[in-house]
């Protein structure tokens, strides 16, 4: 029994040398395939660059020598030799299949086991496993590595034009990757600067897409610089008009609660609806929450002097916010259109430029202002931009009418009508003088026109119930402090009334 | 059971001294000895082809001598008769009363020498299918045991078919080998002239027995045989089928028919025989390759595509070891 066991055991031995010595060779043989087909893999991918613009091709081409190793070792493991293949292999050399046979009959104890056995060990012990599995990877194989490893060489080291446009587009890529970090960072810090609504923050973001969209498809540098300057012009102007607009809505917004104390309840509902709406518009949340809790308060039956304290100081707050937004984008404030003292003053009006003037002259960078209109009536407003012209910005100033003294005095009705500002537009074309017409600034859209080398404003779209609003509450205003006969303030109201219907 | 390590060794040089015994007669031909001695030592009839003259019946002769054997020699004929074979019942008289006595007929010997097989009718011929495969004969209601050991030896004449029957793939494949009797070299020639012209003869002595024979197949049958060589002359006699496809193509339009199980078996057997005679205690894939062509050779049928080719089994045996590897 320990005889046998001897006798297995060296058996077991030798063919697990035999076996190791053939896994060595199996090893270096699969390593060496893995090698040609990863230095094969990395030619090819230098000869596709010489046509193709891959950047960085030469590091690609590496890295497919390790899937190719890994594939080989992963192979080897596969196809790795165990102790009956080592045994056949060690019998195929001239053993005559002693090996084998007495491998598989190592749990037996019959005489002829054993004879063969004995013989096995016999036969073995004057066998040199080293002389018959000599560890020679293939002349051939290496030759072809050496080869392949040249070839890679070579075609690494040939210029081609394939190759350097490779290297410009991975620049533009980089480069179109940091400018876009860098305007991300820029719509951030305006989101966290400026008091923008929900909706002009959609809009920057929109902006902002359209922006990653174009350095995407960027080619050159000068796409990239184009995209960033499109960008920047595109968000400063928008964010111009945004802040006029909220400035502007919260100034009428300050305008109507003004109002309030002196309207009856009806008149005051309609008032807390176009708040409301100017409060939202403006982004004014306060503002918005104060409206609400005063028309609750009105429904109730009575609105309290806390309810329009806490308006007053909403409709503040917001202007406060609106101008300060001004300030910090350095957009000249409005002064016309409310102030912060707390006095309410009719908001001023986009009246865009009662003359054709307020170009940006572009031989005047500087944008200073051109001052349009009647000084002694209107007060310079808004601000119009002129378009480059030749790379250069001029900026000009828009004329702007000041409340005039009206003629007539009407209801609020007007805005009553059409709070959202929605509905039939009126287009005012090159507004003067008309003190009775009441624009306001950043309300309503604006036409260009292009004069050669800046913008001229030449009027403004204003709703139609903004318009017969506004006329009907300067009328009131005005028949309240002018001497106009009872009898005809009676005709004028029903005319506002009438046209308000 | 084998007993020892001895005992084997013994057997082994008995072989080999048998050989050189027979060697002493018989002139060259060491592969025809060999293949009848592996046949002998593993219970198998053989069938030799062989031209006039070659002297198989001389290598019966000397075997059955060496070996200390009983023999018998049947020459067929056209009007051989089975009874001629195997023997009759007689009638004799015995104590005064006729009674059926069976007289056993050639057939009843150690090794029965059938000449010139292909000249007896069919008949005639099927009369030693009984005996070749089950060892015994059966006359009327009796079944009667042949002697043991027990071994056909058939000749056949490959050119003269004029007037033979030859036999039928059922009969063929009770041969566990068919030897090739090939023309003797010039100088075995020439030492055939110098013992048979001359007169000169060397005296033959008996080196086994029948008993030593059926102590060598009990022997054999326990030769570890490995898997992997197992499964290689398996796969040898499968690739025959031209039916199968994993065979090679040549099978395919060279044969007709191929080898039956029993051919399996012969080289199963016959390459053990190889191993012991060769001195090792396990099969090796070189017996398997030297016993394939006299055990596939007759158990193939070929097609009409091999005879046009002129590609005979031999050749075909030949492309076969070639294109299946251990």
């Amino acid at each position: 029994m320990q005889e046998r066991e001897n006798e297995t055991n060296r058996l077991l031995e030798f063919i697990d040398r035999v076996k190791k010595r053939l896994n060595l060779n199996l090893f270096a043989d699969m390593l060496i395939y893995g090698l040609i087909g990863g230095f094969a893999g990395w030619t090819a991918v230098n000869v596709f660059s010489l046509f193709v613009p891959v950047y960085n091709a030469e590091k690609y081409g590496a890295y497919l020598i390790i899937p190719c190793a890994i594939a080989a070792v992963v192979l080897f493991f596969l196809k790795r030799f165990g102790r009956r293949e080592a045994a056949l292999k060690a019998d195929l050399t001239g053993l005559k299949e002693r090996v084998t046979t007495a491998y598989e009959n190592r749990g037996k104890d019959d005489t002829f086991s054993r004879i063969q056995r004995a013989d096995a060990l016999r036969t073995i012990s004057r066998y040199d496993i080293k002389q018959n599995f000599p560890f020679r990877p293939g002349m051939k194989k290496i030759a072809v590595l050496l080869a392949l490893v040249l070839a890679v060489v070579t075609t690494m080291l040939i210029p081609s034009s394939a190759r350097a446009k490779a290297q410009t587009q991975h620049g533009v890529k980089v480069e179109a990757e940091k400018v876009k970090d860098k305007l991300e960072e820029k719509v951030k810090e305006l989101k966290d600067t400026y008091h923008l609504t929900e909706e002009q923050m959609k809009e920057l973001d929109e902006l902002l897409e359209q922006a990653k969209k174009e350095l995407k498809d960027a080619l050159t540098e000068e796409d990239l610089t184009r995209a960033e300057e499109r960008f920047a012009a595109k968000a400063d102007q928008k964010l111009k008009k945004d802040l006029e607009e909220n400035h502007a809505n919260a100034g009428e917004a300050q305008k109507n609660v003004s109002l309030l104390e002196k309207q009856t309840d009806s008149e005051k509902q309609a008032s807390l609806e176009a708040i409301k709406q100017q409060a939202e518009n403006a982004g004014n949340m306060e503002l918005k929450n104060a409206a609400e809790q005063a028309e609750r308060e009105l429904k109730d039956g009575q609105l309290s002097e806390e309810a329009l304290q806490n308006l007053r100081e909403a409709a503040q707050n917001g202007v406060q916010n609106a101008e300060q937004d001004l300030e910090n984008a350095g957009i000249k404030p409005n002064n016309g259109t409310s102030s912060s003292s707390g006095n309410p003053v009719p908001s001023g009006t986009v009246e865009p430029s009662g003359t054709p003037a307020p170009t940006g002259d572009p031989a005047d960078p500087s944008g200073a202002p051109s001052p349009t209109g009647d000084p002694s009536q209107g007060q310079q407003g808004q601000q119009g931009q002129g378009q480059q012209g030749q790379g250069q910005q001029g900026q000009g100033q828009q004329g702007q009418g000041q409340q005039g003294p009206g003629w007539n005095q009407g209801s609020d009705k007007g805005n009553e009508k059409d709070p959202s500002g929605k509905g039939e537009r009126v287009f005012v074309p090159n507004q003067k003088s008309d003190e009775t017409l009441h624009g306001k600034n950043g309300e309503g859209e604006e036409s260009q026109t292009q004069t050669g080398q800046s913008f001229t404003w030449e009027g403004n779209y204003v709703d139609y119930g903004t318009v017969i609003g506004d006329y009907t509450r300067k009328a009131y205003e005005d028949l309240n402090d002018t001497d106009v006969p009872p009898s005809m303030q009676e005709l004028i109201k029903d005319y506002f009334t009438e046209i308000n219907k | 059971m084998l007993q020892d390590e001895n005992e084997l060794q013994n057997i082994i040089n008995s072989v080999n001294a048998c050989e050189a015994e027979i060697g002493k007669a018989i002139i060259g031909q060491k592969s025809v000895i060999r293949q009848v001695l592996l046949a002998l030592f593993t219970d198998g009839n053989v069938l030799l082809e062989g031209v006039p003259g070659l002297g198989k019946t001389e290598l019966v002769k000397t075997i059955t001598k060496v070996f200390d054997i009983s023999f018998s020699r049947i020459q067929f004929t056209p009007d051989l008769m089975p009874a001629d074979v195997t023997g009759t019942n007689l009638i004799v008289k015995e104590e005064g009363q006729n009674v059926f006595k069976f007289e056993q007929g050639p057939v009843f010997a150690n090794i029965v020498l059938a000449d010139e097989i292909n000249r007896a009718t069919p008949k005639t011929q099927s009369s030693l299918l009984e005996a070749m495969q089950e060892k015994t004969v059966t006359v009327g209601k009796k079944t009667y045991e042949l002697p043991k050991p027990y071994m056909v030896l058939a000749t056949q004449n490959p050119i003269e078919n004029e007037g033979t029957y030859p036999l039928p793939e059922a009969q063929l494949d009770r041969f566990l080998f068919k030897i090739q009797v090939d023309f003797p070299t010039i100088d075995e020639l020439k030492q055939i002239m110098h013992i048979t012209v001359t007169g000169h003869k060397n005296e033959l002595h008996p080196v086994m027995n029948g008993d030593d024979i059926i102590r060598i197949r009990e022997i054999i049958r326990d030769m570890p045989m490995a898997e992997a060589v197992e499964d290689y002359a398996l796969r040898l006699v499968t690739a025959t089928h031209p039916e199968l496809e994993t065979s090679p193509d040549f099978i395919k339009k060279y044969v007709s028919c191929g080898a039956s199980p029993r051919a399996a078996q012969a080289i199963f057997k016959t390459s053990k025989a190889r191993a012991l005679l060769e001195g090792r205690a396990n099969v090796a894939f070189e017996d398997v390759k030297a016993v394939a062509v006299p055990a596939l050779r007759h158990r193939l049928a070929t097609s009409f595509e091999a005879i046009a080719d002129n590609v005979g089994t031999d050749k075909i045996i030949d492309m076969l070891l070639k294109e299946i590897t251990p």
